[in-house]
């Protein structure tokens, strides 16, 4: 594991980094075949991996999908792993199994025209719109906001900012991670940040006080 | 014009800025635009807070175990053996076995050649075409191999476990019955006429002053020949599954003729080769 600038996954059940110097001896153990041993690193990487598909599709089941599809499409394929970062490697192929998905919904899309986007996209389902005077409801609330916010970014764009934001990868493993030059990952993230900025500033009263009180003198010197 | 220019290329590393990935001259130049300018200032505080709501996203726990079974790994790893068409397997092994007794009877008449003008040379030329032989043949069988596993595009595994069996084929040949399906890592050569011609050799190597068994020969060719089943079965599970796939007792039902034609070419090279061991061993007599 490395430590990065945008390092910051404390939420997750994740051990913290020197426990995770068995590292080498599992994927040593993986590569002659010994499914266990890939098991032990599956559940290491299971939540990391099936965030960053949440993140990516929205939608909780395809997720599952493509994180199990990763799982499998890791395993059988880990002789290509060649050093490096293995969390960076993971994601790599979990990125191409959401990018197989979002194809997927494309081509589904162009064929039922006026298909509503997925029921799934929602996290959570606000089936009350009466106003949410629990600080869960609000919190979720405002969960479903930035997640549509993502959802409207271009794919490569959501894929850079989730890995550095959400993830927590600095930006030689997010490099690593999308098959991207470094000067391309920073403009990825540069770019998808400032489109979120616009995004968000939409969303207005959702947004905690700190960004309201930003866009606010934000308006004072743009207007 | 210019000056927004400067400006806009200020405002694209921001976001680096925060991420703390702006050095040097180029940071030095970014602070004093920002302690002029109160929009980028502004816009930086911003990106600020896009990054913190982002990081504020509650961490996602996986819904469940993303643990593997074997048979997750198997039936996904099934599929490709069964997709390579029986036809272009029977095809491959037929073409080995007729290539390996192309190149016995080539090297036969060679042989049976120099014997009967037999003067000059000897003392070097049998080592060296001895040399040739299980060079040339070693060769095809990897290849066969390598075909073999190309065709069923089973990764790496088929090509590795294909140089065993020529070490191998003589004591189990010996002891199992023909077809045994159950025999273990042994009898499986990936391309059996190849192994078979891979196995002579050796042995004509190993033993080269001991009296040749010529019948026995012809017979392990045969036999090595007539288990294509099992070595196909081999080729499906050889991911280490122990399941054995019900589709892969297909492409061996289709093939009966083609697994005699590859007995009679087996039994035609074992003879060839066990001539050409008696003939060896004849002329070294003879001197």
């Amino acid at each position: 594991m490395q430590t990065g600038d945008c390092l910051d996954t404390s939420g997750y059940n994740v051990p913290t980094l020197n426990t995770y110097d068995d590292e080498p001896d599992l994927l040593a153990r993986t590569r002659k075949g010994d499914l266990d041993a890939f098991n032990s690193l599956v559940e290491r990487f299971q939540s990391p991996v099936y965030s960053l598909c949440l993140r990516m599709l929205a939608s909780p089941p395809a997720a599952e999908d493509a994180a199990q599809e990763a799982f499998i499409s890791a395993f059988r394929s880990i002789n290509s792993f060649r050093g490096g970062s293995f969390r960076a490697w993971l994601f790599r192929i979990a990125a191409n199994a959401c990018y197989d998905e979002i194809r997927r919904r494309r081509s589904r899309r162009t064929r039922s025209l006026d298909e509503p986007r997925d029921d799934d996209t929602r996290p959570i389902d606000v089936a009350d719109p009466a106003p949410a005077l629990d600080e869960r409801a609000e919190a979720a609330e405002l969960g479903a906001f930035i997640q549509d916010a993502l959802s409207r970014l271009p794919s490569d764009q959501r894929l850079a900012v989730i890995l550095c934001d959400v993830q927590g990868l600095d930006y030689a493993e997010i490099a690593e991670a999308t098959a991207a030059s470094l000067g391309t990952v920073k403009s990825r993230i540069s770019r998808g940040r400032a489109n979120l900025r616009v995004l968000l500033r939409a969303g207005g009263e959702l947004l905690p006080t700190r960004f309201r009180q930003a866009s606010e003198g934000q308006n004072d010197a743009t207007l | 014009m210019l000056l927004f220019d400067r400006h806009r290329r200020f405002r694209e590393r921001l976001s680096g800025y925060i991420d703390g990935q702006v050095n040097g001259r180029e940071k030095a130049a970014l602070e004093t635009h920002l302690a002029s300018c109160k929009r980028c200032r502004t816009e930086l505080a911003q990106l600020h807070s896009v990054r913190t709501i982002l990081r504020s996203l509650p961490p996602v726990q996986a819904p469940r175990s993303f643990r593997l079974t074997p048979q997750q790994v198997a039936t996904v790893a099934r599929p490709r053996p069964i997709a390579a068409s029986p036809a272009l397997n029977n095809a491959v092994r037929l073409a080995g076995a007729v290539a390996a007794v192309a190149l016995t009877i080539v090297v036969f008449a060679d042989r049976s050649d120099v014997f009967e003008s037999g003067t000059t040379n000897e003392a070097s030329r049998p080592a060296g075409n001895a040399e040739m032989l299980s060079q040339a043949t070693d060769k095809a069988a990897r290849e066969n191999a390598t075909n073999g596993g190309a065709a069923a595009t089973v990764g790496g595994s088929a090509g590795t476990s294909a140089p065993q069996p020529p070490l191998a084929t003589g004591a189990p040949l010996s002891t199992t019955t023909d077809q045994n399906a159950a025999v273990p890592a042994p009898a499986t050569p990936t391309v059996p006429a190849g192994a078979a011609g891979g196995a002579a050799p050796s042995a004509a190597f190993g033993q080269p002053s001991v009296a040749p068994p010529p019948p026995a020969t012809p017979l392990a060719g045969a036999r090595a020949a007539a288990s294509p089943s099992p070595a196909l079965q081999n080729l499906d599970s050889d991911q280490g599954q122990q399941a054995a796939p019900p589709a892969s007792a297909s492409p061996s039902s289709g093939s009966s003729a083609v697994r005699i034609i590859e007995a009679l070419l087996a039994a035609v090279l074992g003879i060839a080769i066990g001539g050409t061991l008696v003939l060896t061993a004849a002329r070294r007599l003879g001197q």
